[in-house]
């Protein structure tokens, strides 16, 4: 990690994408090399579903992170959403869409939270959002005494292990997020007021945008996708996952930051996301492959965000002061 | 909360009022203040059994593996970082020492001292990437947080190992009100008081706080400093972790989970600016008084275990929203 390194990165960042794809393309190659079986038609459905599921919260981060902020709650919401479904329907059908309006409601009051803490109280994004993810995590466990129980309906199953032209619903979910997503931050006034506010709160305040709205509303899109992701999942598992709602989801945030998303604010697209996204996702069903339990993947989702930011960054200090 | 809906022409003495209250938060004395309110109520709500010897232990007990934590964190916010790392450096700490004494009395100490080195280790690692690059501390130190409980989990995924009788000792042990392990908290906390109010570290880190461009143009050694502050931070919660395991016997792959997190509530509870300079180390320790009452009343009042995270988290999430004040640094 000397001059070497971090002299490419230099030359690599201006392109952006160049470099989650050269990582993709070695992680797709070790995989070939490592274990055959990678490329087998189930694993490859497997890739699909996961980068499907992260993706779609991994969209929300995106908005949360051009907006300067940092969304750690994902994961809590998730959870939560899939805890409401189980207990609120316990399999039966004809009450799904009240539990889905009742997630989609909680889902809205964490953005909120998350929101307020950030705009009207000034709380650094990380320690807002942190905060906020113990806090539903608690209620999940107070709420259910520990051990969430109940059946998720047949009809989220389709959500959630259904198959589109061979392909995976959850991809076509995040396809269609994505592209919603890129049209309105490429395209529209609220995307260019996105990007103004992330790369710089202050002018963007002094030309008349205003910047708490959009920071807020990046939020509650954040936690409504995690709500869908939630619902997802839960129609993938069919039952409630109690350490899912444990786990403080940091899929959203590695794909997102692995992709080229900065951290800063203000920098990085869609496409960096879906790259990030299928890059994680990859990696992930491999790792599986390979054995590793959740600690593994919890250390390469460390070290992949270590990496990827270590990688971007420019200037005289990345130069090695060592 | 009524501050922010506040008409702008508000009354002078109402003013007054947010200026009293701002500066009782800054210097700690809001976190004490709150602590008395909680032993009065406590006292109110269970004269028979908040007072006895037991229970007192039980509160300073909660104190022990929070503190330790909590200074490293002080440190850490002092200098403008954080360190999300720490509870996971506890976990992997609190698995290892019991793994690897295993309930022979001979490794104790050797393994106890190997945990420190783990967690200075761990430290040198955050404070040469914190010092030498432009990552922020919270990506750096989130990604550990990751990485350690990885390590962890592929340990083990289960409890295991033994500590010994004599370590367990100094977990369990209390003489009247005062638990044993009281005393390597006295011992932690007068290193730091002495590190940050009588050496030239500490006024460095004052330094670096306040402006680390300046500081580093009058001369301070900004990353020396900077590595030094993690590495203190990585001991100490290495430190917890070996207490951690001490009061549970065995290590757990959870055994730190939300430290990290409780650390920084107490930090902030005390008083602490996150844009760092700023901290008070008598607040630091009305935080941790705090969340260990808040905790240890839980099984004073005999309210529902599954609720206490619930609490956990509205204490934190009050903390964030009154105690972190608005930063004008953009």
């Amino acid at each position: 990690m000397t001059t070497l390194t971090a002299g490419r990165a230099a030359r690599f960042a201006p392109a952006g994408t160049l470099m989650p794809l050269s990582g993709l393309a070695l992680v797709l190659v070790a995989a070939a090399v490592w274990t055959p079986g990678f490329y087998s038609e189930a694993n490859l459905r497997l890739v699909l579903f996961q980068a499907g599921l992260i993706g779609v919260t991994a969209v929300g981060q995106t908005v949360v992170l051009l907006g300067r902020g940092i969304d750690l709650s994902v994961g809590a919401v998730m959870g939560l959403t899939t805890v409401i479904v189980a207990t609120q329907t316990d399999g039966d059908g004809g009450k799904l869409p009240a539990a889905i309006l009742l997630a989609v409601l909680a889902g809205i009051a964490i953005g909120a939270v998350n929101a307020g803490l950030v705009v009207l109280r000034g709380v650094p994004p990380f320690v807002a959002t942190f905060a906020v993810f113990v806090l539903v995590q608690g209620a999940i466990t107070a709420w259910t005494r520990g051990a969430a129980a109940g059946d998720i309906p047949h009809g989220l199953q389709t959500l959630g292990s259904g198959r589109v032209l061979g392909v995976p619903t959850p991809l076509w979910v995040f396809a269609g997020v994505a592209a919603v997503a890129a049209v309105v931050l490429a395209r529209t006034g609220a995307g260019r007021r996105l990007y103004a506010t992330g790369s710089n709160p202050r002018a963007a305040r002094l030309s008349g945008i205003r910047t708490g709205r959009v920071i807020a509303a990046g939020y509650i899109a954040s936690a409504l996708l995690a709500v869908l992701a939630g619902l997802i999942s839960a129609g993938y598992a069919g039952h409630v996952d109690a350490q899912l709602s444990r786990s403080l989801d940091l899929n959203s945030l590695a794909a997102a930051v692995i992709g080229g998303v900065a951290l800063t604010g203000g920098k990085g697209h869609i496409g960096h996301t879906v790259l990030g996204v299928a890059l994680l996702a990859v990696l992930i069903v491999w790792m599986l492959q390979l054995g590793a339990g959740t600690g593994g993947q919890l250390a390469v989702q460390g070290a992949a965000i270590l990496l990827a930011t270590w990688l971007r960054q420019r200037g005289p200090a990345a130069a090695g002061t060592r | 909360m009524t501050a922010v809906t506040a008409p702008a022409g508000a009354a002078p003495a109402r003013e007054r009022l947010a200026a009293a209250l701002s500066a009782a938060a800054r210097t700690g004395l809001a976190a004490w203040a709150i602590v008395a309110l909680l032993v009065a109520v406590l006292t109110v709500a269970d004269p028979g059994g908040f007072w006895t010897a037991a229970n007192i232990a039980n509160v300073l007990t909660a104190t022990v593996v929070l503190g330790l934590v909590a200074l490293g964190q002080h440190l850490v916010v002092l200098t403008g970082g954080i360190d999300l790392s720490v509870g996971s450096t506890a976990t992997l700490s609190a698995l290892l020492t019991a793994m690897l004494i295993d309930g022979y009395p001979i490794r104790t100490i050797p393994t106890i001292l190997a945990m420190l080195l783990l967690g200075a280790a761990i430290g040198v690692v955050h404070g040469l990437i914190v010092a030498n690059t432009r990552i922020p501390a919270f990506v750096v130190t989130l990604s550990t947080f990751y990485l350690i409980q990885g390590i962890a989990f592929m340990i083990s995924t289960t409890p295991s190992g033994q500590v010994t009788r004599a370590l367990a000792d100094v977990g369990m042990r209390r003489f009247g009100p005062f638990p044993l392990a009281l005393a390597v908290l006295a011992a932690a906390v007068a290193i730091v008081a002495v590190l940050l109010h009588r050496t030239r570290f500490g006024r460095h880190v004052h330094a670096v706080g306040g402006d680390a461009a300046a500081a580093r143009s009058a001369g301070v050694p900004v990353n020396r400093t900077l590595v030094l502050v993690f590495v203190i931070a990585g001991t100490l919660a290495a430190a917890a972790g070996v207490m951690l395991a001490a009061r549970a016997t065995i290590g757990s792959p959870n055994a730190g989970q939300g430290l990290e997190l409780s650390a920084i509530t107490v930090v902030v509870v005390g008083g602490a600016s996150l844009l760092g300079g700023r901290a008070s180390l008598a607040g630091t320790l009305g935080g941790v008084a705090l969340l260990a009452l808040v905790e240890s009343s839980f099984t004073l009042l005999q309210l529902p275990a599954t609720a206490s995270d619930l609490i956990r988290g509205v204490v934190i999430l009050a903390a964030a929203a009154l105690f972190v004040p608005r930063s004008h640094r953009e």
